[in-house]
């Protein structure tokens, strides 16, 4: 088992474009209705392709909205084609029956994003309806017996809306609730500066989060993306900070032992483990050089940087002292590390 | 750090009945809360958990015993139930069998 998803999927994900039709505060990548590139089906073919060899099972679509990307479909036909589990993950405005179709049978999951009650989803939205439009496609995706979920960015002062997500998510017949920490990238960075939840935060999401699943058992699965602390201290290979000393016989492996997630961005570059990654730690860009030549080196010539990044984030999170709080946000952590030369 | 009052500010009295939060009541509570939540892993923005996969095998019938065994150890190992059909096929002797399997996280 390694890194903290686990191995049961080892993902790709793919944000093939930043055209979005809403222009959040919150978004990670900075995506607009004003942008307009996109990835090549052909490119994003070949990628899948080596991805899928490389042993990456999973594709999660983002963006972006990946419903405005015209080649969404194409996409997860051939990583259906692969074998590979498919997700999209959308705002849920443009899920018309007509889409809904196109999707019934080329994913797995829709996850959809969900950010508080009516009035502080539609703020964050950016639009006075978002709720309510979203709310509306919904029944199409019921119609078609597509599984979907919801996604609540946590911030530092939306926790006490959780429990309404939650039963709003078990009323629409969801089957899991996400929640996710702000991450503060992207527009984010400029638009909600210190909104991301901190450590003393997360504790009572946790306790939040239990009590909820213990409340909807059943119903609704909810996953709290933080990090816990003993979790990790007993299993350092969960973030990728076990004792390794042959680094040789690893570049052997196919790149999905190594690391998981993988973020293919708009640009072409593939970074690992969540957008906006370092470029210095990137696997490389796929405009320039194929998946498959890029990861060979990857593992060759970055992966040990790499390690010593995730030894280094590791380190700092378990040396505090004992009355550190429970839970991190790995993530965060080792996105502003990865910024940071190495010592 | 933004004035606006935490999250959790706004909901101390759903976790704690009205007592005053302190250091201490938060670790007991997250410690009660470990008993029945422990989070196993955690994942990146947009991806939310996959908790069921499908997957049909088709083996010799000499070999379908050893498969399954493989799958229900798989499942166990992963803590996920498992739904599982064999459709044996071939005719007139029994040549082959179709495995058909669902794998369900519990966790």
């Amino acid at each position: 088992m390694s890194g903290p998803i686990g191995d049961d999927y080892r993902v790709l994900q793919i944000h093939p474009t930043l055209r979005c039709n809403l222009k959040c505060p919150h978004c990670y990548s900075s995506s607009s209705p004003q942008e307009a590139g996109e990835l090549s089906l052909d490119l994003l073919r070949q990628t899948l392709s080596e991805a899928s060899a490389e042993g990456y099972n999973a594709v999660g679509v983002s963006g972006g909205e990946p419903l405005m990307f015209r080649s969404l479909y194409a996409v997860l036909d051939h990583a259906r084609s692969l074998g590979m589990v498919t997700t999209v993950t959308t705002n849920g405005l443009l899920l018309d029956k007509k889409r809904v179709n196109e999707l019934r049978h080329r994913i797995d999951l829709i996850a959809i994003s969900l950010d508080g009650t009516e009035a502080s989803h539609n703020r964050m939205r950016g639009n006075p309806r978002a709720f309510e439009l979203m709310t509306n496609r919904l029944n199409a995706i019921r119609e078609a017996s597509i599984k979907f979920g919801f996604i609540f960015t946590l911030t530092m002062h939306n926790l006490h809306e959780l429990e309404e997500v939650a039963s709003f998510a078990v009323e629409q017949g969801a089957s899991s609730l996400q929640v996710h920490p702000l991450e503060e990238v992207g527009r984010a960075q400029s638009m909600l500066a210190n909104s991301a939840p901190d450590d003393l935060e997360l504790a009572y999401a946790f306790v939040e989060c239990a009590r909820l699943k213990e409340k909807y058992a059943g119903q609704l699965q909810i996953q709290f993306d933080a990090t816990d602390r003993d979790l990790v201290r007993e299993s350092p290979c969960r973030v990728y900070a076990d004792d390794i000393t042959n680094f040789d016989e690893l570049v052997q492996l196919p790149l999905s032992d190594l690391v998981s997630v993988l973020v293919l961005q708009e640009s072409g570059v593939v970074v690992p483990l969540q957008y906006g990654f370092s470029r210095a730690y990137a696997i490389g860009d796929v405009t320039q050089d194929s998946f498959r030549n890029h990861a060979a080196r990857w593992k060759k010539e970055t992966y040990p940087t790499f390690r010593l990044l995730c030894r280094n984030v590791f380190d700092r999170m378990i040396e505090k002292d004992q009355s550190e709080l429970p839970f991190t946000n790995w993530y965060s952590l080792i996105m502003q590390s990865s910024c940071v030369p190495l010592r | 750090m933004s004035k606006e009052a935490r999250g959790s500010e706004k909901l101390w009295d759903r976790i704690f009945e009205h007592d005053q939060p302190t250091q201490a009541k938060l670790g007991e509570a997250v410690a009660a809360a470990r008993l029945n939540y422990k989070i196993l892993r955690w994942w990146n923005y947009g991806k939310p958990a996959i908790d069921r996969v499908k997957a049909t095998f088709d083996v010799p019938t000499a070999e379908s015993g050893a498969l399954i065994q493989d799958i229900l150890h798989s499942a166990a190992g992963n803590k996920a139930s498992i739904i599982l059909d064999a459709f044996p096929y071939g005719v007139p002797q029994l040549e082959r069998v179709q495995v058909n399997v669902t794998f369900e996280k519990t966790v």
